[in-house]
């Protein structure tokens, strides 16, 4: 799942921008807490495409490979994706 | 970019969570209402680009249907259009 640094960028906006204008929160050091957050989107892309890539190699290495994007695929793409977050302790 | 719910509040969560550890975060209205403001920013962004790709792709059908559709490269005009509506919505891609 790739994502641009502009859109991270856009995306952190938004959430600081809403918990601002929300009263919901208030930020000591906006910059660092800006910083904070497109960390935090970046940080979870790389996991989830490092994720999505070992289940990808999972399943092409399986011995009953499946084609990609069949019904079967999805089923074990969704088995393998969730014990790959568990393995993580995600 | 597509998220499930439950993508959106892991990261959420993530987002949240990292503010507080960093100490950068002070909520004014219990962690419960920050954590689902910061759903719905996403959730909300998630959804506009999602909006903006089904009609880019309506347009491109349309224009396609319109012009014949010979010789025109489908990715390119997709890609093209997606731009013009992103900075229409001023929406980032």
């Amino acid at each position: 799942m790739h994502i641009s640094e502009d859109r991270i960028s856009h995306i952190a906006h938004k959430i600081y921008d809403k918990l601002y204008n929300d009263d919901l929160a208030d930020f000591p050091d906006e910059r660092r807490a800006l910083d904070s957050i497109k960390d935090s989107i970046e940080g979870f892309f790389s996991i989830m495409e490092q994720v999505d890539q070992a289940v990808r190699a999972k399943l092409a290495s399986y011995s009953q490979a499946k084609v990609p994007g069949s019904r079967e695929w999805e089923i074990l793409y969704q088995k393998f994706h969730a014990e790959e977050l568990a393995k993580r302790k995600w | 970019m597509r998220l499930k719910d439950e993508q959106i509040a892991r990261l959420a969560e993530k987002v949240l969570g990292d503010l507080e550890r960093a100490q950068l975060v002070q909520q004014k209205q219990g962690r419960g209402a920050v954590l689902t403001g910061i759903k719905a920013a996403i959730a909300k962004d998630v959804k506009q680009e999602e909006d903006l790709e089904r009609d880019a792709e309506a347009l491109l059908e349309q224009t396609l249907k319109a012009v014949g559709g010979q010789g025109i490269d489908r990715h390119k005009m997709l890609k093209m259009i997606k731009d013009k509506l992103a900075k229409e919505r001023k929406i980032v891609l």
